[in-house]
């Protein structure tokens, strides 16, 4: 019962709904500014190419240890750090080993302006909203963490022992309303997007063959595991809200953790701004295992979110580095949120 | 004038301020040393220009008259490297072995037709060009710069680019005016092009001077909104506001407040602008303040008016300090319509992030012909947009400020 009301108070807060429809309608100017400034098709369509780069297989006799070469240059890296990107693409060639034995998945390699679709879909929209979906997601589980303190109430109900557990119902609603705030932006921004351009894609075919290469780069796109472009969409939304619910719990744990509202909030910032500004410090080698740990952390994966799935470029030493991320900070987050909850229960309230 | 020292106090808690000397911290060693250490590097021996440019500052100061130019000489000292590449050629087997033993051979060697090769020779011809590259870069050296500048290839490059600005400056304005068609772009190439591009601006300056002060104005206005929100609503949270407005001296606490809040973003602003630019300063900035910013560097122009590199880094702070002082502006206002601190930060979040978006798309890159407010939006027909900007945004901001404050006076208390 007592989660219900929670969640009424988080979904009914105007406050939330206004911030979850302002993501809504950046999105849509940012589809609308695009839409403007993508090329007209007969520009950038390359018919005489797409038509040749059909039969080309583009896996077969591909040499993953060309990419790890071209990063050691690019960085200009040797010794261990060297030998782990190295390492790291030897395990890779067996996919592309695989995906090249793969008869039945057709190579639609270099298909004209699929690019500008694969960047402006996976490289952008889908880094915004995760980032939106993120912030809403903190900010009302700060809401929901700071109430009773913000309306003071608090020590009315810490009063009683049902009372001092309340912050758990309360977790669990931050955690619906997330989720449903989540569902709502992600639905609303794709559906403008597919109302917007025409993403007329094989969704059956593997996402190597129907996506051109790797955003911003020009190796193919390898991801380590077999997947057709709506898995990959799928598999791209459900990290997206990964994220968001563990920015969830990272507020909740700064909400309930800290006395003072705003000392939370500065705090969840603080550590949020520690991950992105950290993984861009020069201290950190390409290659290094602190450098990929590091970059695991929920604001390197945003940043980085058209990688997904894939080898994550040189920054990261291991596959399925936004599943490990995910799950390792999550976990983290859950201890501190966990941790928090605890502490309050046992608090003097002064 | 006590209320209004409260009132500051109030602001600058010293909880908020350790916040923000840790965000300031992160910022420095993450992103702002790197780029000090960087136009350090860049400064002697790495730049498209290398040593050569500061030279000419040094020698002949902020402006290269006609005689000086042929002082110094450039087509002599390409002459000497040429010939100093023809010995190191003839004397290297991976060149000899090609049939190549002077520079003017090699550059025919790299200018072959590709197009007539099949793929097996094509693959070959960029291993060997590859290689002979390396060798003339003195690639070994890539992360020592200085050693990589006794290659008289990579000197040649450098001294290459210098006559290219400063000899073949009428060229390269032609090239420009014939493809720019923006007003203000064309009238400061006309400038240029009447001053004979004599201006010895380093070609490196501009780019980190702004590169960097988008960085310290980003981080300035999220950190003066950091700073100022927690007051903004603690009287109304803390319901003292029913007791504030029974007195008229109370009822004049919004105008005090604004008045302290907009002293601490320009106080905050002008502090961190001072901090990061001492810190820039420390570099050989500082002799370059007299030298004028409009000049063509390299095929690109450095600025599109007017104004020396001291008067640029002072209008670079102007706006920052008169964002700041908006941004503050608008947090005031919205927290005047919220009844506690999470209420506030809800509304505040979205304002900071607006203003990094505008700072990133609108004033990043200032006075550059390539900056989107001056380019794509007004087409290149306003001088100087991004300072017109940053007023009106301050105007508008003090004016929305001033009216709820205002009202405030009048008005009923429910």
């Amino acid at each position: 019962m007592i989660f219900f009301y929670e969640l009424k108070k988080l979904v009914l807060s105007p406050l939330i709904l206004s911030l979850a429809a302002l993501c809504v309608l950046v999105n849509l100017t940012f589809l609308l500014v695009e839409r403007d400034g993508l090329e007209p098709m007969g520009q950038t369509a390359r018919p005489a190419d797409a038509v040749a780069a059909r039969t080309v297989p583009i896996f077969e006799g591909y040499r993953t240890a060309d990419i790890a070469e071209s990063y050691i240059r690019w960085y200009r890296l040797d010794g261990t750090n060297a030998q782990r990107i190295r390492n790291k693409y030897d395990k890779l060639q067996p996919v592309v080993d695989r995906k090249a034995a793969v008869g039945e998945k057709p190579p639609v390699y270099f298909s004209g302006r699929m690019s500008d679709f694969q960047v402006l879909l996976f490289g952008k929209l889908l880094k915004f909203i995760s980032q939106e979906i993120g912030l809403l997601a903190l900010l009302a589980a700060l809401l929901a963490a700071a109430y009773e303190q913000m309306r003071g109430t608090e020590p009315v109900i810490y009063a009683s022992k049902t009372g001092r557990r309340v912050q758990l119902p309360k977790l669990y609603a931050s955690l619906t309303v997330s989720a449903l705030l989540s569902v709502f932006v992600i639905g609303a921004s794709l559906l403008i997007f597919f109302a917007l351009f025409n993403f007329s894609v094989p969704w059956q075919a593997d996402v190597s063959s129907v996506f051109d290469h790797a955003l911003g780069e020009t190796k193919p796109f390898i991801t380590w595991h077999d997947l057709t472009v709506a898995e990959y969409l799928w598999a791209t939304i459900g990290i997206g809200i990964g994220l968001a619910l563990g920015c969830c719990l990272l507020g909740f744990a700064a909400g309930t953790g800290l006395r003072s509202a705003y000392g939370a909030f500065g705090a969840a910032v603080f550590v949020l701004a520690a991950f992105d500004l950290i993984a861009r410090a020069p201290f950190l080698p390409v290659g290094s295992i602190f450098k990929s740990a590091w970059g695991l952390n929920p604001m390197w994966l945003w940043r980085n979110s058209g990688t997904w799935f894939t080898d994550g470029r040189a920054d990261m030493l291991w596959a399925n580095f936004e599943t490990l991320g995910l799950c390792a900070y999550s976990a983290a987050f859950a201890a501190a949120a966990w941790g928090a909850y605890h502490l309050l229960r046992r608090r003097e309230i002064h | 004038m006590r209320l209004f020292l409260y009132e500051l106090k109030k602001i600058w808690s010293w909880r908020v301020l350790a916040l923000l000397a840790a965000f300031a911290a992160l910022v420095w060693f993450s992103i702002l040393r790197g780029d000090v250490q960087t136009y350090k590097t860049l400064s002697h021996y790495a730049s498209s220009f290398g040593p050569y440019q500061r030279e000419m500052f040094d020698k002949y100061g902020p402006t290269l008259e006609s005689e000086e130019l042929a002082d110094y000489d450039i087509s002599g000292k390409i002459a000497a490297l040429e010939g100093e590449l023809d010995d190191w050629i003839a004397s290297d087997p991976l060149f000899t072995g090609n049939g190549i033993s002077t520079y003017a051979e090699y550059e025919d060697f790299r200018s072959q037709d590709r197009d007539s090769m099949d793929k097996e020779e094509y693959e070959k011809f960029s291993e060997i060009t590859m290689q002979m590259d390396r060798k003339l870069w003195l690639d070994e050296y890539w992360n020592d710069p200085k050693k990589q500048f006794t290659s008289p290839y990579v000197r040649l490059g450098m001294l290459s680019n210098l006559n290219d600005t400063y000899t073949e400056y009428e060229r390269n304005i032609g090239h420009y005016l014939e493809y720019e068609n923006q007003p203000v772009a064309v009238e400061a190439a006309r400038q240029i092009l009447a001053k004979h591009n004599n201006s010895l601006v380093p070609y490196n300056l501009k780019g980190t001077a702004s590169g960097y002060s988008t960085v310290v104005g980003v981080f300035v206005i999220l950190a003066t909104l950091l700073l100022v929100s927690p007051s903004l609503t603690r009287d109304r949270a803390r319901h003292i506001h029913p007791l504030q407005y029974s007195s008229t001296v109370g009822r004049r606490i919004l105008l005090i407040q604004w008045a302290a809040v907009t002293v601490s973003a320009c106080v905050f602003s002008l502090v961190a602008i001072g901090a990061s630019a001492t810190a820039l300063l420390t570099t050989d900035m500082s002799a370059y303040f007299g030298v004028s910013m409009l000049s063509m560097n390299y095929g690109s122009i450095q600025s599109l008016y007017e104004i020396t590199f001291g008067q640029y880094l002072l209008l670079l702070a102007v706006m920052i300090v008169l964002l700041s002082m908006t941004a503050a502006c608008f947090a005031f206002v919205l927290a005047k319509f919220s009844t506690n601190i999470i209420g506030a930060v809800l509304k505040i979040v979205p304002l900071g992030l607006a203003f990094w978006v505008l700072y990133l798309s609108a004033i990043s890159e200032p006075f550059d012909p390539r900056n989107a407010l001056f380019r794509s939006i007004l087409h290149g027909r306003v001088v100087m947009p991004e300072l017109i900007l940053c007023v009106v945004l301050a105007a508008a901001g003090l004016l929305a400020a001033v009216i709820v404050a205002a009202r405030e006076r009048k008005a009923d208390i429910l």
